[in-house]
């Protein structure tokens, strides 16, 4: 229907209008300044005209335009060029390539974007083209390995998954890790993105270091992530792009499933420990004489992704838009596991007059999510390849069954699909209005609100049909509100001095508030499928209720200067103030300070003319994190009941002097361009100092708390970003510019609570120790004793932050057997590396994703190599290899010793490569399209996500973002062929 | 230039005009959860502050089932047919860890319901001239307040070593509870030691001492509110469990002597109307007959929780999870004097599990986990006063032997009542006459403990003698790795 829908569109504009003028015929030759050469292929228009041709085979055209035109020339790589007619009739042009492929213009925090080369933060953008036209709904997957510094992980393959986020480390034990998102100026929630178009999004700019960072204040101690949508321009020609896109999807790694055992393999180990008699087996593989590989069930073999959208640029003399629509739609290959989105999106500015101009970026989606609800440690989830092989899942004459699969006593999952209904529906609305004033020259005075809101709805059933639990259903239904408000008011003042000394002053005010809102019912005893509304259950009726709100209130300010446009100072301030903290405690205030030098201006660079750039940055600042509950200060009274009267009873102990999460980043970057710009590099030392920071302290039960939040404790990162980027071939029809960046950092503990020098978290693994890095801390496996077949583990010395390895037991408790074990929980090292090349019509970018040191619990084998505790499940071929007789040196104890406990066995290597994107495209050679007379590019493109991945990890999916690996539901391979046509 | 101007003044208002209402945003108030600045400003609240005490002793995790539980289950009277850790299998098995769930579990919330009750404490002094000035509470009602808190408390140090502590009866040197006495609010206070035996027993008495003057008096006969709050007549009467526990019988008889008459039928002859109700069955559906002394109330909106209730561990299906069948070949249900058709031997339903055919306790016979799970009954009283007698008084008196006979007869109508004269033979009949008389209600592991015997064997689980490590639990890891000062059980 939607593909209908668009194509309809696609003729719709076939039959638009054509404009026409008076003309003459102009002709020229286009040449390429660097060497003379002619340049084919270049597409030359009148500007606000659809009209255009391209250049022959000796760089010659032929156009008619009128004498008061203007042309524009373009050609990928080269700089495009505007002349105007003049009334002549021959126009020849030299065409020179193109310095900067993206981000002409940075962002700065609440001023307005600033050239390239004269701010001093750190700030890395990633441009649409690097992350438009994926076969994925969250756009975050695509920034995996882009920016330097950014640690993005897509934790598993469910369609409506929403990547996590970690710049320069872990910013804080206690509170979160995760950015600050900013969408067009107004601060939006991490999950968002889904709500988002990806071909809306212009770019994505990474703000890392204090300089860029501080303005933000309180919520900026993890940096911040600028989304930039796209916006027409003035006197553009209106521009129609429309772009679909089918995919399918496969696991993308299915080694994991592979090593379950098969019928055989199994049923002779059960003969061989013992677990069954070879009659018990004879009978069994009677009845059930099968050899299903689970997981081709359990995971459909393919699911289709489809997307579609359109947009409409342009800009007349005052206004400017972009309009868009789109569609997605992906089915995960778990049941239950879907998502499809419908989003639109008006982005409107007005320049009314010369002093007023105003816009409004409007935005709605509606979403349609499922996830999984058997992940993790569920049989009709993710350990859904423990069932046995010799059962089927189908009945004797091979049709799925309604009910039990036959002999496994677990229900077929799409028959649980049927008759569990469950569904989330989002409704985002992202709001930005503003209007600016420019009363006089270099003054900008700009008011901005947002509203930024969503109303999710869930709801999920049992049928009353569902065979376990006959004529008797369940119902609930869950609704949520989201609405967070938010107003800025800015003014900007640049002036100059003795035109050598350039000023920005800014200073402003920013208010924000949030409201959360969720209401809960839930019914059963429902009779009829088809009467499923909470009123039809008598049964079990609950309701639940619960609102939070929170608000920021914030002064802040800038000043820039800049000498001779070589030495760049900026100094900003922030105060904040929150409800999230005590009264007392309420306010804060941030500073940072940067400095640049512009060396290339400098004198004695001349000699070096190989040297095209060259900036020397350092900056030092503060900023603050405050993700923490919003009620975490107040001691809070609860509700409850006694023999039906309302009992009170304090819930949380509270912390009148509850404060922000202090940080300290200092960056020293150097930025420079060699070779006439063929070769550009960027690397930067950061030092990231944490401290007061939130920490939920675990207290001794008989305090009546488990813990209380309190600023204790201190963290350092270090690190290293570098970013290559090399236009090592640049040809009159080809180009291939390859880039690699990495980030190496380094987190250490250096303060922890109550004077303790470390702290194991309990159940985890996980422990914080002063002067490390965090670590895994369990018990070190020693080993299969030979002699009597029992595994033993080492036991630790007196200091646990030691790895002690002499002594043995056979005794296994984790308390007493948990020690450092040598392995970190955050990974040091991630980077990617790829390229961007074309051969005349032909473009190829292929983006590979590396994280090195990644180390993670596999929870899965606790289950798939433990045969003494899962007797009867399917198991890993690994656990053949068991102790039989003394001398026997195995993986596996003896079979009636637990073979897996929770130890160093399972912490395994997570590192990973991915091939997370390749695309391939072809554009239509401008010959074929003039012949339509309105299309002015088509795209054909492949395009495959998570095509090839290398790692030693055992499990599902490396890709995790967790201390333990569990039932993930895995990353998918993709392969998504499109078409972008543009009018 | 004069537009540009007022335009410019436009942008200005708007931010200041922002700026003013501000505040009250930036000082919310939860609707979900109040501050507890407020929590003492009336009747109503300082009562519903009450009733959140109670809520915590009851707990699923505490008194709303597993505290009677673990009790029931460490002794041989039941079998286990899950295997399941949530469900107390390693504490039936006797070989529980600091890291076992239960353990942590059942101490987080003991020692929450004791930290309500020290806040609760600390508010009620800290406004008393307000409460009283200003008319939100009568004396009386702060008292009454006061000495509900008080009870709970010293209930609360009783109970916890009865589990993380060796008897009292072994050594009153040994260590004891942590007596957390006042409000925990910070960290300030995480190292604290225990305290011995004797110590904590002095505590428990001073609380229950305290409660029992400051409660007001009460009469008439047994009703919900009695059953459900602690009064004069309820804290007296656990005071003779507390002095039993002690051996300090002059203290059972003489408490007990409040709330006993003198010779047969025996009932109270002050306070709450106590006295045993004839029919045994009634009381597992009656819960407010004149025997209930102190029982955690249920209700279909405040219920114990999923693999907490009572009937979960001890019933059948539909109403429980068969998780602990009697244990026919233990000592007090093959004993010869366990008659036949005594009705508490009677009170059972049979269901075949795996081919086996058991027997399920059917003292907790409600659906929707919705029985009340007993803390107290009279019945006991009248056999911690028996036990007492005979040991006080060097012999087996009339009184104490008509004493076992109103609990052994009131389920044998008919038989021939007991009549032993010595002492220790006596002593030992009152004990099987509870293990009969208290199945499933969780005093079975205090009557072993503070009588150091063995744990007898059950189903594949060894004996094990009063010496050992697992004899009473560990004190749970969480407690371990947080409290630097606390002292480990050996």
């Amino acid at each position: 229907m939607k593909r209908i829908l668009s194509f309809g569109l696609f003729l719709l504009m076939a039959f638009g209008t054509h404009v026409l003028g008076q003309e003459l015929t102009i002709t020229g030759t286009v040449t390429d300044a660097s060497d003379d050469a002619t340049l084919p292929g270049v597409t030359v228009l009148v500007e606000g005209t659809t009209r255009g041709t391209v250049t022959d085979v000796d760089g010659r055209y032929e156009i008619r335009a009128d004498a008061d035109d203007v042309l524009v020339f373009s050609f990928i790589g080269m700089t495009t060029r505007e002349i105007p007619v003049d009334g002549r009739s021959l126009i020849n042009v030299a065409m020179e390539a193109e310095v900067t492929a993206l981000g002409e213009v940075v962002v700065v925090g609440y001023g307005t974007a600033r050239p390239v080369g004269t701010v001093v933060g750190s700030i890395s953008t990633v441009g649409a083209e690097e992350i438009e036209r994926r076969p994925v709904a969250n756009v975050w997957d695509a920034m995996q390995g882009r920016v330097s510094g950014l640690q993005v992980f897509t934790s598993s393959g469910e369609p409506s998954e929403v990547s996590s986020m970690r710049l320069h480390g872990v910013g804080s034990l206690g509170a979160s890790s995760t950015p600050l998102y900013v969408l067009d100026g107004a601060p939006v929630a991490p999950g968002n993105i889904l709500s988002l178009n990806p071909n809306d999004i212009e770019s994505v700019s990474v703000l890392k270091d204090a300089s860029a960072t501080s303005i933000y204040g309180a919520r900026a101690a993890n940096g911040v992530i600028y989304i930039t949508t796209k916006r027409g321009h003035r006197d553009e020609v209106a521009t129609i792009t429309v772009n679909t896109q089918y995919g399918i999807s496969s696991l993308a790694n299915e080694d994991y499933f592979n090593r379950f055992m098969n019928t055989e393999q199994l049923t002779n180990f059960w003969i061989e420990t013992g677990y069954q008699t070879e009659q018990q087996v004879e009978n069994l593989l009677e009845q059930y004489p099968h050899d299903t590989r689970w997981h081709r069930y359990f995971y459909q073999e393919t699911a289709p992704t489809y997307q579609a959208d359109m947009s409409i640029q342009g800009g007349g003399g005052r206004t400017t838009y972009y309009i868009s629509g789109s569609y997605f739609s992906q089915e995960g290959l778990a049941t239950m596991s879907d998502f499809e989105r419908y989003s639109v999106r008006a982005n409107l500015n007005s320049h009314a007059n010369d002093w007023l101009s105003f816009g409004a970026n409007i935005a709605l989606s509606n979403d349609y999510r499922q996830r999984n609800p058997f992940a993790s440690n569920f049989i009709e989830g993710g350990l859904s390849s423990l069932i046995p092989p010799f059962y089927s899942p189908y009945d004797e004459d091979g049709e799925p069954v309604d009910g039990l699969m036959p002999g496994t006593g677990r229900y077929d999952p799409y028959y649980r699909e049927r008759m569990f209904p469950s569904q989330g529906d989002n409704i985002q609305a992202n709001l930005v209005g503003f209007v600016q004033l420019n009363p006089m020259e270099g003054l900008t005075i700009r008011t901005q609100a947002g509203i930024d809101g969503y109303d999710y709805r869930f709801y999920s059933q049992r049928l009353p049909s569902f065979v376990g639990n006959l004529g008797h259903g369940r119902s609930r239904e869950y609704f949520s509100r989201n609405i967070t408000r938010n107003i800025t008011n800015t003014a900007e003042y640049r002036f100059n001095v003795g035109r050598r000394h350039d000023f920005t002053v800014l200073a402003g005010q920013e208010f924000l508030e949030n409201d959360f809102e969720r209401f809960e019912g839930e019914s059963s005893g429902h009779n009829d499928d088809r009467l499923m509304l909470l009123t039809a259950g008598p049964e079990d009726i609950s309701v639940d209720h619960a609102r939070t709100e929170y608000a920021y209130s914030s002064f802040f300010g800038r000043l820039d200067y800049a000498l001779d446009e070589t030495y760049f100072v900026d100094f900003s301030v922030r105060q904040d103030e929150s409800s999230r903290f005590g009264r007392d405690n309420r306010t804060a205030t941030f500073y940072a300070t940067g400095v640049m030098w512009n060396m290339a201006n400098a004198d004695f660079m001349n000699q070096f003319d190989w040297i095209s750039a060259l900036n020397v940055k350092f900056s030092i600042g503060t900023s603050g994190n405050s993700e923490i509950g919003n009620y975490a200060h107040l001691a809070t009274v609860g509700t409850t009941q006694y023999q039906g009267a309302s009992g009170w009873l304090i819930s949380t102990p509270g912390n009148p002097r509850l404060s922000w999460e202090e940080q300290t980043k200092t960056t020293l970057g150097l930025y420079g361009a060699l070779f006439a710009d063929r070769l550009s590099f960027d690397v930067e030392y950061y030092i990231r100092e944490t401290e007061n920071m939130l920490l939920s302290v675990p207290q001794p039960y008989t305090s009546g708390f488990s813990t209380i939040t309190e600023n204790v404790g201190s963290l350092r990162n270090s690190g290293i970003d570098v970013e290559l980027r090399g236009d090592v071939l640049q040809g009159r029809d080809y180009f291939f510019t390859p880039y690699v960046n990495f980030n190496y950092n380094t987190n250490e503990v250096t303060e922890l609570f109550h004077g303790r020098d470390y702290w194991i978290i309990p159940n985890t693994g996980v422990a914080w120790v002063v002067g490390n890095p965090v670590a895994f801390y369990y018990p070190i496996f020693a080993g299969i004793d030979p002699d009597d077949g029992m595994p033993m583990w080492y036991v630790p010395g007196e200091d646990r932050t030691q790895t002690t390895k002499e002594e043995t037991t056979k005794t296994f408790n984790t308390a007493d057997l948990e020690q450092y074990t040598g392995t970190d929980r955050y990974p040091p090292f991630a980077g990617g590396f790829g390229f961007n090349a074309g051969w005349r019509n032909f473009r190829v970018q292929a983006d590979f994703s590396v994280v090195l040191g990644k180390y993670m619990i596999n929870n899965d084998r606790f289950f798939t190599e433990n045969p003494t505790n899962f007797a009867g499940w399917n198991q890993h071929e690994s656990v053949l290899d068991y102790w039989k007789e003394p001398g026997d040196v195995t993986q596996f104890p003896r079979n009636d010793v637990q073979f897996t406990q929770f130890d160093s066995r399972l912490i395994e290597d997570a590192s990973f490569m991915r091939l997370k994107n390749l695309t391939v495209s072809y554009d239509l050679p401008q010959s074929i399209l003039q012949q339509t007379g309105f299309i002015q590019g088509s795209r054909i493109f492949v395009t495959g996500r998570n095509l090839w991945t290398v790692t030693d990890y055992l499990g599902p999916d490396p890709e995790v973002d967790s201390n333990i690996g569990m039932g993930t539901n895995p990353n998918t391979r993709q392969v998504s062929f499109g078409l972008t046509l543009t009018f | 230039m004069k537009k540009t101007i007022i335009n410019l003044f436009l942008v200005l208002l708007l931010a200041f005009g922002f700026t003013s209402c501000y505040d009250e945003y930036l000082e919310p108030v939860p609707e979900t959860a109040l501050s507890e600045l407020s929590v003492f400003d009336t009747k109503e609240r300082v009562e519903a502050q009450v009733n959140g005490i109670y809520a915590a002793f009851k707990s699923g995790q505490y008194l709303g089932g597993r505290y009677q539980v673990y009790n029931s289950i460490r002794g041989d009277h039941f079998l286990n047919l899950q295997a399941n850790g949530v469900t107390g299998y390693q504490t039936w098995q006797n070989l529980v860890f600091p890291t076992t769930g239960e353990v942590g579990n059942l101490w987080n919330q003991l020692y929450a319901a004791v930290n309500r009750v020290n806040m609760f404490i600390e508010g009620l002094e800290a406004n008393e001239e307000m409460l009283l000035g200003g008319d939100i509470l009568t004396q009386a009602e702060f008292d009454q307040f006061y000495g509900e808190a008080l009870a709970l408390r010293g209930m609360a140090f009783h109970h916890v070593i009865q589990l993380y502590a060796r008897p009292y009866n072994q050594d009153p040197q040994d260590w004891g509870a942590l007596l957390r006495i006042t409000a925990q609010k910070s960290s300030a206070d995480n190292d604290m030691p225990r305290v011995t035996l004797e110590e904590t027993y002095e505590q428990i008495l001073e609380d229950l001492t305290a409660a029992v003057d400051l409660l007001p008096d009460v009469s008439g006969g047994n009703n919900d509110f009695f059953v459900t709050r602690l009064h004069k007549s309820s804290v007296i009467a656990f005071k003779t469990r507390v002095y039993l526990h002690m051996s300090d019988y002059a203290s059972v008889v003489e408490q007990a002597n409040n709330i006993v008459s003198a010779s047969a039928p025996f009932e109270a002859p002050e306070g709450v109307a106590y006295a045993l109700h004839e029919n045994f069955e009634e009381i597992w559906t009656d819960y407010t007959t004149s025997e209930s002394v102190f029982s955690i109330p249920m209700t279909p909106t405040e219920l114990p929780g999923t693999q907490n209730f009572l009937a979960h561990y001890f019933s059948e299906p539909p109403i429980g999870g068969q998780e602990y069948p009697i244990n026919q070949d233990s000592h007090v249900w093959s004993s010869d004097e366990f008659p036949e058709d005594d009705h508490r031997r009677l009170l059972v339903r049979e269901r075949t599990v795996g081919g086996v055919d058991h027997l399920f306790i059917h003292k907790y016979p409600t659906e929707g986990q919705q029985d009340w799970a007993p803390v107290m009954r009279y019945a006991e009283v009248l056999l911690n006063l028996a036990e007492a007698e005979a040991r006080h008084n060097g012999s087996v008196t009339s009184r104490a032997l008509d004493l076992l006979n109103a609990v052994f007869l009131r389920s044998n109508p008919g038989a021939d009542p007991i009549d032993i004269n010595d002492v220790e033979e006596f002593v030992e009949r009152v004990w099987l006459e509870r293990e009969m008389e208290f199945l499933a209600e969780g005093i079975d592991n205090m009557d072993i403990q503070r009588t150091v015997r063995e744990f007898r064997a059950k189903g594949d689980v060894d004996p094990m003698e009063p010496d050992r490590t697992q004899y009473v639990w560990p004190i749970p890891q969480s407690e371990l790795n947080t409290n630097n000062l606390v002292q480990p059980n050996h």
